[in-house]
């Protein structure tokens, strides 16, 4: 099993914080972290608050600038690129899905604008008047792709698809943010607490739409810091701590460790 | 007569500039303060091709489009990277030097002295008496085409990725398109069509003085976009109608014309504070009953 989809080399990252008085201090955020995601799996990094988790995920998105370490990205068929040296919208291009913590849907867009916008960006002021032909038809599979996986979540495309975003519940915005990602082109797919703000009984549905993602051939890097969620899903589990991968292994050890490191 | 259909033509064009910078102000909900530079640079353009390159009314007005796509894209070269109060500062900043230019440039844009002669296009064989109903007709024509334009445009991809992005600015970088190109696009696209109102104002008017592009007018365009609607398209025409037709009114209230022109511009002070407060009430109460469902 070599094949990775993500490799991490020394990837450090501090923040200045200013204290009283004038001298600047480092927060060191992540130091010299080396990770390798494999192709095709479920990756979950495991971490207390303020590991440097989303700072991780912003890096690799491009949010965050960071100049010290290399992210290189290896988009199957194509050459690998050094995610550093792009600019977060050509990062997307190339292949890196995200889903943000909190709201990652269009909330004044409805649910059928939400999901065209997951199509691959059409230049040359935005085909104003809709008259290529096959950007309607790809419109028209991206949608229906879409309305499966909704149906297959739980969630009526036809009688939502006029609602804006915005007026759905939690769970239903959090599904749809999914299906964005399942219908686009993107390889490697950041997932940010997917479970934040979802009841528990919904779960099932957000790792089903999970679950999905995964038979796309689509790899997953999946931030939670909901226990129950993450052993649901079960697959490769990292533990950064003190900005670094201390563990990986499988699901279950690493939560053992997490658990017994935070002390409960 | 002559008198409505002078208000008729003013009242076109600011049809035109309102529904422009409605795109800016509403749909990006960017806050621009030059858009009455770039109404001024627009009525340059076409002035100077007019008279100095001896050009017809419609070549010289697609000039005056190109030539305002491109100080669209000057003024979202810097500010398009910016948002919020710095987008406004960059924009006042571009209004403070495009006045200057026609001000200060004597040699090609007359000065303060302004800019005259500017021919209007003419119907072969048309009278005199007539003239002023042909530039009304034009001006309906140009109005319509504008308000067209800017109907597909609000419903197609572009008009959405404008809505994507004013609404999550990180969330559209992650769907993989850029924020700055957007910006560009759409600050250009609006100062081209601005160009439009821009030529039919210089050839209605005949004469062009810096005076009448200054912060005042951008201020005024802004209001008009505040009390009209930030996304609705008849809500600039609504926008156009209040601001050409409160002076009118006031006008008619018998007052002399300096207490009506400083009164005119306390009554939209008190409006907009009004509209504002109103405005973040419904959203207040909107939120309240979405809540609540």
């Amino acid at each position: 099993m070599n094949n990775p989809v993500l490799h991490i080399s020394n990837l450090s990252k501090h923040f200045a914080i200013s204290r009283k008085g004038m001298n600047m201090q480092r927060a060191e955020v992540l130091s010299s972290l080396h990770l390798i995601v494999e192709r095709g799996q479920l990756n979950t990094i495991l971490g207390s608050n303020g590991a440097g988790k989303t700072t991780l995920f912003n890096i690799i998105s491009g949010f965050e600038e960071c100049r010290r370490g290399e992210i290189m990205f290896y988009p199957a068929g194509r050459k690998p690129v050094n995610l550093l040296r792009l600019d977060a919208s050509r990062r997307a291009r190339a292949g890196i899905g995200r889903l943000l913590q909190g709201t990652s849907v269009f909330g004044n867009l409805n649910v059928e604008e939400n999901i065209l916008m997951a199509q691959k960006p059409v230049y040359a002021f935005g085909n104003l008047f809709d008259k290529t032909k096959h950007i309607a038809i790809e419109k028209k599979k991206i949608i229906s792709k879409a309305a499966d996986f909704l149906a297959n979540t739980g969630m009526d495309y036809a009688q939502s698809r006029n609602r804006k975003a915005a007026s759905l519940s939690a769970a239903s915005q959090r599904l749809l943010a999914f299906a964005m990602l399942y219908v686009s082109e993107a390889e490697l797919l950041l997932l940010d607490e997917p479970c934040s703000g979802i009841h528990h009984d919904q779960l099932p549905e957000i790792a089903e739409a999970l679950r999905m993602l995964l038979s796309e051939q689509k790899t997953v890097l999946l931030i939670e810091h909901n226990l129950d969620f993450v052993s649901m899903v079960p697959g490769t589990c990292h533990y950064l701590s003190e900005g670094k991968i201390r563990e990986s292994g499988t699901t279950e050890d690493i939560i053992f460790m997490y658990k017994s490191e935070q002390g409960c | 007569m002559e008198y409505f259909v002078h208000t008729a033509i003013i009242l076109n064009i600011y049809a035109i500039l309102i529904v422009s910078a409605q795109l800016v102000i509403g749909h990006a909900k960017l806050i621009s303060l030059g858009q009455g530079a770039i109404f001024g640079a627009g009525a340059y353009f076409m002035a100077l091709s007019m008279i100095r390159l001896q050009i017809p009314f419609v070549p010289a007005i697609m000039i005056a489009i190109a030539g305002n796509a491109l100080i669209g894209l000057l003024i979202a070269w810097p500010s398009a990277r910016l948002k919020g109060d710095y987008f406004v500062l960059t924009t006042l900043g571009f209004q403070f030097i495009i006045f200057q230019l026609t001000y200060n440039l004597s040699s090609v844009t007359g000065g303060s002295d302004g800019l005259g002669g500017i021919p209007s296009p003419r119907w072969p064989g048309l009278s005199d008496e007539s003239q002023p109903y042909f530039i009304l007709s034009l001006s309906v024509f140009i109005t319509a085409l504008v308000f067209m334009l800017y109907y597909r445009l609000l419903r197609s991809d572009f008009g959405r990725n404008i809505r994507a992005m004013s609404d999550n600015e990180l969330l559209y970088k992650a769907s993989g398109r850029s924020v700055i190109k957007i910006k560009s696009q759409l600050i250009s696209f609006s100062a081209a069509t601005t160009a439009l109102g821009s030529g039919l104002y210089a050839v209605y008017m005949n004469y062009l003085d810096p005076h009448a592009f200054n912060l005042d007018k951008s201020i005024l365009i802004l209001t008009g976009v505040m009390l009209g609607s930030l996304t609705r398209l008849r809500g600039a025409l609504a926008g156009a109608l209040i601001i050409t037709l409160l002076p009118e009114v006031l006008r008619f209230a018998g007052l002399p014309a300096a207490q009506g022109a400083s009164l005119r511009q306390i009554i939209f002070g008190a409006v907009l504070v009004g509209l504002m407060f109103f405005i973040s009430w419904r959203r207040k109460k909107q939120n309240q009953t979405n809540n609540n469902e």
